[in-house]
């Protein structure tokens, strides 16, 4: 084996405008976002030798947008870590030699659904406890996490509900900072205490909206990147792991963090060559689809010790003038969720971080940056951990 | 990546109309089959790619069927070459040096829909944005696209219609045949001439027996480096090249799009071709196993893939070059017409037929002196298809 790191550059990266996009289809946006990273890579469509494309059927719309008749295209699909996986095999096509330049996009047009979560239809060959834990909202399954986290270290439900709306407060504070957020207002403490409840614990500013947007990244190997820009962006490390349906079926998985997490941060860090993630990253993106989520992941991505996350979210560590600032461009929280394509927007505020361009949100001296993707339900997530460095 | 990536062990469920099987279940006939030929556990399993159109990834159904643990999993989507397309991750992945060992598997049960073909709309659903030509040719059913080639390709080479009945004919009872002699083929009953001729309309000039039909089924693959697979001491088949195309549309909003030709077929032949080294495929392939969605779709691209000269694949058909003991034997697993159609394993299953006859295992089916074997999947509706070539061997 060989490690993914330094071996694939980001030439440049690309996001639409998130929202409630009733005037765009799907095309649109994916047009949206390969246009802005297109135009950050300085190149032109035909200078690209492949594509990956996030959500199921997904594949020939790449080609029609970006009028490339013939290059390879494959759709990927992987939940709510769609992008970033899309985003993992753009790079392994890049590493492989096979390519000098891919393109790895995705586009949601969540709002079309007409719900404002996602719609959950339940498995009906789901059994027993499976299904119990499975055919629920998602909002549900991550308040089973809360509520779980709140018992098993002792925290009261004042505490903990104070700990979620510090991350929602933070991440509304760090979305007026950013003009591609959704949500770009300042909400309250009292807001986020008092907002009604979706799934217990959890109130409606714990839950991020899902949305319309897309984003896309262009990747080379760093001797193409070399002669289009100086200040490209290298992939330091990958981890992806996969639930099989231990926590649907498991008495003793616990609930109180996601083993998907743990193994793909140590798969990225491993490959990056990281052994104290809190002094070797200076900004991180987390999945906070849900305030809980993001409480989970730090401890998960090594960032908090396990139990105290909530310490640290009271002094204010994972603020924009903290040790770590993390979502620093609102998280999903403020910029919203188009499902397929929050893993590369996700990335692409990484990439602007490492890259010295993020304006406003601009963290200092970072160097390597952490963007974490979480998709599925208990049992079977989908965690995604990419490692950004700057070159040489 | 030539020569770099093997294939050390593959499965494949038996193809039919399972009702009394779970997706689950077909992941286990055909993962485990594939684990077992590798010589490995499926501890030893870094990450897979999962081709499957009807499942979310969110189901953990490949990780969990086969014990996968906390591996990495991608689900793949690329409509009929979803398989195909799985396996070329696969390879990628291998190639970059991110894994040693990864599988590419995948499931359809498309009989739990209730239909013989694709669902009403889905997959190959342009959806409600395409207009004009584009939405009219777009939304029609695939042997309908199949149909639109084949009348267009014997106008244009002025081929009888008697002419082209009698190879398409043949094609069907050369490929029931094969099928007869496959244990694990969905129809294992040989078919005569006027069976074909007799039985219905399907679309004007194909009848129901030249398409294939949807039918149940999974495979699998472990994919490896050549010096894993050595490693392993298994009998193992070698990558030589890969290529792919997909389309951007033009046979949908373009007049010049001329209809006798897949243009994503042939620009992925190509490419997988200068991979390999190849410069004459009729003489440098001995084996053949082409996406026979109808047997329209296996006549053209005769043609795309080099097997045939343009306007000569009649000709070579009738000549019997593509038959068993002919040139260059084609579907000796019965190809589509005798297995169906499983989107997910599509390619994965047209492969397993090369690693067995590659790695003679192939029974009563086996091609002697075989060495080199190319694979053509493909996906989509005119205008987008995708199109994936592979073409593989024996170890030097």
């Amino acid at each position: 084996m060989e490690s993914i790191r330094d071996r694939v550059a980001i030439i440049g990266m690309g996001t639409t405008k998130v929202g409630e996009r009733w005037e765009a289809g799907h095309e649109d946006l994916l047009f949206e976002a390969c246009s802005e990273a297109l135009a950050d890579a300085k190149i032109e469509p035909r200078d690209i030798d492949a594509g990956y494309v996030g959500g199921v059927s997904a594949t020939q719309t790449l080609n029609r947008v970006l009028k490339l008749d013939y290059i390879p295209v494959s759709g990927m699909e992987n939940a709510c870590s769609t992008g970033a996986d899309v985003f993992r095999n753009a790079a392994f096509a890049v590493a492989s030699g096979m390519y000098d330049i891919v393109i790895a996009a995705a586009a949601g047009k969540q709002k079309d659904a007409g719900t404002t979560g996602i719609d959950m239809a339940g498995d009906p060959s789901t059994v027993g406890m499976e299904a119990m834990v499975h055919n629920g909202s998602v909002p549900r399954h991550f308040g089973l996490y809360a509520t779980r986290y709140m018992h098993h270290y002792g925290y009261t439900f004042e505490q903990l509900k104070y700990t979620l709306a510090r991350i929602a407060v933070k991440n509304h504070h760090n979305g007026t900072l950013n003009p591609k957020a959704h949500f770009q207002k300042e909400i309250t403490m009292e807001d986020a205490i008092n907002a009604p409840f979706i799934a217990w614990p959890l109130g409606l500013y714990d839950c991020c909206a899902n949305i319309d947007g897309g984003a896309c990244a262009i990747l080379a190997r760093p001797e193409v990147a070399r002669r289009i820009r100086d200040d490209y962006v290298l992939v330091k490390g990958i981890g992806l792991s996969s639930g099989w349906r231990e926590g649907r079926m498991s008495q003793k998985y616990n609930f109180t963090m996601f083993p998907e997490n743990v193994a793909a941060a140590e798969q990225a860090y491993g490959q990056a060559g990281i052994k104290d993630p809190v002094a070797e990253l200076s900004h991180v993106q987390l999945h906070d689809a849900f305030t809980v989520n993001e409480l989970v992941d730090y401890e998960d991505v090594g960032i908090a010790p396990r139990g105290k996350a909530p310490h640290l979210v009271k002094e204010g560590y994972f603020e924009m003038d903290g040790k770590i600032p993390v979502n620093t461009d609102g998280g999903l929280k403020c910029t919203g969720h188009p499902v397929p394509a929050t893993g590369l927007k996700q990335l692409n505020e990484s990439y602007h971080q490492v890259q010295g361009t993020a304006g406003p949100r601009q963290v200092k001296n970072v160097r390597y940056s952490l963007a974490h993707s979480q998709g599925g339900l208990t049992g079977s997530f989908s965690s995604l951990v990419t490692i950004l460095g700057p070159r040489d | 990546m030539n020569g770099k990536v093997a294939i050390v062990g593959m499965g494949c469920s038996v193809a039919g109309v399972r009702s009394q099987c779970s997706q689950e279940d077909l992941l286990v006939e055909a993962g485990v089959a594939a684990i077992d030929a590798a010589g490995i556990t499926s501890a030893d399993i870094e990450a897979s790619w999962f081709g499957c159109t009807s499942v979310s990834a969110n189901h953990a159904l490949l990780n969990f069927s086969l014990k996968l643990g906390y591996t990495a999993m991608t689900k793949v989507s690329n409509a009929g070459a979803t398989g195909a397309d799985a396996l070329r991750a696969a390879y990628v992945a291998v190639a970059s040096g991110a894994y040693d060992i990864v599988l590419a598997a995948g499931v359809e049960k498309p009989t739990d829909g209730g239909y013989s073909d694709f669902a009403e709309g889905d997959p190959l659903s342009m959806g409600s944005s395409a207009v004009g030509a584009d939405a009219v040719v777009g939304e029609f059913r695939p042997p309908v696209h199949s149909a639109l080639y084949l009348t267009r390709y014997a106008n244009a080479f002025a081929v009888p219609p008697e002419r082209l009945r009698s190879a398409l004919t043949k094609l069907v009872t050369r490929s029931r045949r094969a099928g007869a002699r496959n244990p694990k083929a969905g129809f294992r009953t040989p078919v005569r001439e006027d069976e074909v001729t007799s039985s219905p309309l399907s679309v004007a000039p194909l009848t129901v027996l030249d398409c294939s039909q949807a039918l149940d089924g999974a495979a699998a693959a472990i994919v490896c480096s050549v010096a894993t697979a050595k490693r392993l001491r298994r009998r193992y088949i070698v990558v030589e090249g890969l290529g792919v195309a997909s389309g951007g549309l033009e046979g949908r909003v373009k007049q010049s799009y001329d209809y006798t030709s897949i243009p994503e077929t042939r620009i992925a032949a190509e490419r997988a071709y200068a991979m390999a080294g190849i410069t004459d495929p009729a003489q440098e392939i001995g084996h053949a196993q082409i996406f026979d969605l109808t047997t329209a779709a296996e006549l053209l691209a005769y043609e795309d893939l080099g097997l045939a000269p343009r306007g000569k694949a009649v000709e070579a058909v009738l000549n019997g070059d593509f038959e068993p003991e002919g040139r260059i034997p084609t579907n000796t697993d019965g190809g589509l017409l005798s297995n169906g159609y499983q989107a997910g394993a599509a390619g994965l299953r047209q492969l397993y037929e090369a690693y067995l006859q590659l790695t003679d295992r192939a029974g009563e089916r086996q091609i002697p002196d075989l060495r080199r074997s190319v694979v053509h999947t493909v996906g989509g509706a005119v205008g987008s298809f995708t199109a994936l070539v592979q073409v593989v061997g024996r170890p030097q």
